[in-house]
């Protein structure tokens, strides 16, 4: 029989944060089981044409192109601790940053997606520390400008000053991330589920030697308030994760020096070992992988 | 405690629970800004509505304070006092962090907070900051939740009102105008800007203490704030006022106006406070939310006591008029 519990966890996260290379990475490290992982792949079922796509890609150290609204799928994976226990198949929504995005602009998502929402059982959701847009004052800029050599022109009046219009989608990363939890918390059945907030390409950040929760905390201080305020009904964990392992052109021979691919990757975070991935997501699963919260 | 409840006190009688004719139906209402409560049946094309995140409107306010105890702020005040730079200010503050000790727990607003900041930040493309002024006659709320950041307490939902300073001057010169803030009646904290610009200035500074003091007390005499409010005046724009304050002419003028404030209110109201605030100092080297942390907390924390009857429902509680709904049931759970 292949009767085994269901857990549906949320990949959330604006474009270019890293959500599809995780998931090749995620399903290398399952699958091969080439290094001592806290869960790996209990057997195949499905289709697994687009994981094993996703997968090549990765292996073959290219950026993974960014997943299209159109382009977007479900992948699942049937999962089990390494240490033993039940098998669980845990569904991924692989999903367009842009459809993340749009959430916030238009104010809408598809049905297909609110289905998904009220099935979670958890949220990974991505942060790139290159895509943070923060919220800037003028005043805060002007101080800086203040402190150049060269004395700046004197402002405007105010009053009769040009403006850009407000545009939903130059709003900051952060308020659009509490945004897309605020809606999954209103939306879940789940009363209670855990948040993994994933920091991708960690090894732009690592070196600064601060802890990705840290990280978050100085990046993205709404956001940490609002994960902070809100941990009692959602608990959360901050990751950095370094799917691919470093810049695919700066450090490619470092990269390529790698015997096992599941080497390449790196996470940091409590309870992880330095190459598991998989950590990441039992984390998130919490109680789900002991018991999934529905059996088909 | 079956008939007595904390509650918007007796002016709430005074209110009435009959609905005008002007009032739309709940379902009329619920078009015209698409609430967030009913969003979520919205399906069209594979796509269901989310929340806006506009304002509120007190209707729609209501999936607030009907779920939580909910603190009301007015911000009231003449034309380009300062209400929605404060707001927008406090909100900016929580963008770096926490802040007067509590945490940012959410907003049903956020867009609308937003929207509030755009002048201000450099994606305006502006070298001065500046907040648009708030136009129309409408009733403005916008939400923040907090939570103390030691998370030793729930969270706490505060609605903040933007309201345009003409309701504001249309209140101060009539007592009928005043009555159709019906907000005023559910107000915990009833703060009352003074545009520190004009206090800078001899030509406008007695004009600008007139003109708060006639509308606090249009406010009193019209039974919308009472012996339960608690009032806190803010001299606003405090960075413009500061090179000159602590000159003779100036510092005895606004020591002055306090003392008037105090002899004229201080025993019609619970509590009468004063403050020299600066949410968005551009003239002298303040912080940015200059003193916000000092009265925010107390706006938390701290709701008038009232006991006033609790008002028989209508059969059907669609019936009752917006501000009575809100009212109704915003201090239900405390």
């Amino acid at each position: 029989m292949n009767e085994c519990a269901l857990t549906q966890l949320l990949v959330v996260g604006l474009p270019a944060t890293g959500k599809t290379t995780f998931l090749a990475a995620l399903w290398h490290v399952a699958e091969s089981a080439e290094i001592r992982c806290s869960l790996v792949v209990s057997r195949y079922h499905g289709d697994r044409e687009y994981l094993n796509k996703i997968r090549d890609e990765w292996l073959e150290y290219r950026q993974l192109p960014r997943t299209g609204l159109v382009d977007e799928q479900s992948v699942s994976m049937r999962l089990v601790r390494r240490a033993g226990g039940s098998e669980v198949e845990v569904v991924f929504p692989d999903m367009s940053g842009e459809s993340f995005k749009l959430q916030w602009t238009d104010r809408r998502w598809s049905v297909e997606y609110s289905r998904l929402v009220s099935q979670a059982a958890g949220v990974l959701l991505f942060v790139h520390p290159d895509e943070v847009v923060e919220p800037t004052r003028i005043d805060q800029a002007n101080r800086l400008v203040a402190e150049l050599p060269e004395v700046p022109e004197p402002p405007t009046d105010a009053e009769f000053e040009e403006s850009v219009e407000w545009d939903p989608s130059q709003a900051p990363t952060q308020v659009q991330l509490v945004e897309l939890l605020q809606f999954i918390s209103d939306h879940a059945a789940e009363k209670r589920f855990r948040i993994g907030v994933i920091v991708s390409a960690w090894d732009l950040v690592r070196d600064n030697g601060v802890a990705p929760e840290e990280w978050v905390g100085q990046r993205l201080p709404l956001l940490s308030q609002y994960l902070r305020a809100n941990s009692d009904d959602y608990p959360y964990r901050v990751f950095g994760v370094s799917a691919q392992g470093g810049d695919l052109q700066r450090d490619s021979a470092r990269l390529r020096k790698c015997i096992r691919p599941s080497d390449r990757v790196g996470v940091t975070g409590l309870d992880c070992a330095t190459h598991d991935l998989t950590a990441v997501v039992g984390w998130v699963m919490g109680g789900s992988l002991a018991a999934g919260v529905q059996s088909r | 405690m079956a008939d007595e409840v904390v509650q918007p006190d007796t002016q709430y009688e005074d209110s009435g629970l009959t609905v005008p004719e002007s009032t739309p139906a709940p379902a009329e209402a619920a078009d015209k800004e698409a609430p967030p409560s009913s969003a979520w049946d919205a399906e069209a094309e594979g796509f269901m509505q989310l929340p806006s995140g506009g304002e509120f409107d007190p209707q729609s306010a209501c999936m607030v304070t009907c779920a939580a105890p909910t603190r009301l702020i007015v911000l009231a005040g003449a034309i380009d006092s300062g209400k929605t730079t404060l707001l927008a200010s406090i909100y900016e503050m929580l963008q770096l962090g926490p802040f007067a000790g509590y945490l940012f727990a959410g907003s049903l607003t956020l867009p609308a907070l937003e929207r509030r900041c755009h002048l201000a930040r450099i994606a305006s493309g502006r070298s001065t900051p500046d907040t648009e002024r708030t136009k129309g006659m409408e009733d403005s709320l916008l939400h923040l939740r907090v939570r103390e950041e030691d998370c030793s307490r729930p969270s706490k939902d505060l609605l903040f009102t933007d309201l345009g300073g003409e309701r504001f001057r249309l209140a101060k010169d009539s007592s009928d105008e005043c009555r159709r803030l019906e907000l005023l009646l559910r107000a915990d904290h009833f703060v009352l800007l003074i545009d520190g610009a004009k206090l800078a200035r001899v030509e406008y500074r007695h004009e600008a203490h007139v003109s708060a003091a006639s509308l606090l007390r249009s406010c009193l005499d019209a039974d919308m704030l009472g012996a339960h409010s608690y009032v806190d005046v803010l001299f606003a724009k405090w960075d413009l006022v500061q090179p000159v304050a602590e000159k003779r002419g100036p510092k005895t003028f606004l020591k002055h106006v306090r003392s008037q404030f105090e002899d004229r209110f201080g025993g019609r109201v619970a509590r009468l406070r004063f403050f020299e605030v600066a949410a968005r100092p551009t003239a002298s080297d303040l912080p940015f939310g200059y003193n916000l942390d000092k009265v925010v907390p107390s706006w938390i924390e701290d709701a008038p006591c009232r006991r006033y009857f609790k008002p028989e429902f209508p059969s059907s509680f669609a019936l009752l008029r917006e501000i009575d709904r809100f009212g109704a049931t915003a201090g239900d759970h405390e």
